[in-house]
């Protein structure tokens, strides 16, 4: 349990995900805030705008945040682990 | 990006941003969405009527139980008394006191609604006396403010201002005066229609009578508040013509 908990906490994803998610989220939260503004102006309502906002708001966080096993598909492959006789040998 | 409180920091950050975008949009959007009330916008000439609040000494009052009216020279009595502070004595008109020619149910309508009642009067006095007086006024107006009212319209705040000049040759000040006002929240209640009004605030001259007053024109001002961005003021309609004040006698 507690490893699980420090297993979200710390929240390691590969690099390349890291990247997707950071421009990913960008582009997503302009778009949402582009959306939430005209459908609110079509419709005359600020609470559509800020509902149609948060509920995406929240929904993009859900799926960049925590570290899910998408985010994780390319991890880093590093190499073998030399013995101690061979550094000594060195 | 390498843990999730990173993620979550970074984001977090630029939902602000967007929020503010978001934002700084609806108040612009609000300047393309405005509109000057159209349609039937006016301010009928008003009338006034002349009644002073009756000063007393602060002693005095709550003390009439019984049903005798006072007699004139008791009612001279209390005008003469120590004049410390005005207050309006409100009683219900069944001893058929006789006010000067006004009757007893116009006097109790043209009371203003901010007074307080005390219950143990019981019949009215409106005395007018040849000293200071306060104006009153009856308005007619059909207001059709629904074009001020879009996505980013809080409420409207409306006020009637009666504008007059006073004092004599040079030492002329322009007055502007808010005798009227109402809040409107909604686009439903945006269609105002008063007859027989009466000014919800005292009107009182700050020369302390209306004796070197020029006549008065009254306007319909409005001050519409968003939810974002800034207040707007904007005039609905004035008095074609100007408006005496009236003399005394």
């Amino acid at each position: 349990m507690a490893s699980q908990l420090q297993y979200i906490y710390e929240g390691k994803i590969d690099f390349k995900s890291q990247h997707t998610v950071e421009q990913t989220t960008r582009v997503a939260l302009s778009i949402l805030g582009t959306v939430a503004f005209i459908i609110g102006f079509v419709m005359q309502s600020l609470r559509t705008t800020f509902t149609i906002f948060g509920g995406g708001v929240v929904l993009i966080l859900v799926l960049a945040v925590p570290p899910w096993p998408y985010l994780n598909r390319f991890p880093v492959a590093w190499t073998d682990m030399q013995s101690e006789e061979s550094k000594k040998q060195r | 990006m390498y843990s999730s409180l990173q993620r979550l920091n970074n984001l977090s950050t630029f939902v602000t941003t967007c929020t503010l975008a978001l934002l700084a949009a609806i108040s612009l959007s609000s300047f393309l969405l405005a509109t000057t009330p159209t349609g039937e916008l006016n301010v009928s000439p008003v009338q006034m009527y002349d009644y002073l609040i009756l000063r007393c000494d602060r002693r005095r009052r709550g003390v009439r139980n019984d049903k005798k009216p006072p007699s004139s020279n008791s009612l001279l009595t209390l005008v003469r008394l120590s004049l410390s502070f005005p207050i309006l004595i409100l009683f219900d008109g069944r001893n058929g006191l006789t006010t000067r020619g006004l009757e007893p149910g116009l006097l109790s309508r043209l009371a203003p609604p901010t007074c307080k009642l005390w219950s143990s009067f019981d019949c009215l006095i409106l005395v007018i006396p040849p000293c200071d007086n306060d104006g009153d006024d009856a308005t007619t107006t059909i207001t059709d403010l629904r074009p001020l009212f879009h996505w980013n319209t809080k409420q409207v705040f409306l006020y009637l201002c009666a504008e007059y000049t006073n004092g004599k040759g040079g030492s002329q000040l322009d007055n502007e005066v808010v005798i009227w006002d109402r809040i409107v929240r909604r686009r439903q209640d945006a269609r105002i229609r008063i007859e027989n009004g009466q000014n919800k605030y005292y009107f009182k001259e700050h020369s302390g009578n209306f004796r070197n007053v020029s006549e008065a024109q009254f306007t319909l001002k409005y001050n519409v508040m968003p939810y974002v961005g800034p207040l707007t003021y904007g005039e609905g309609g004035r008095t074609k013509s100007k408006v005496q004040f009236p003399k005394r006698t």
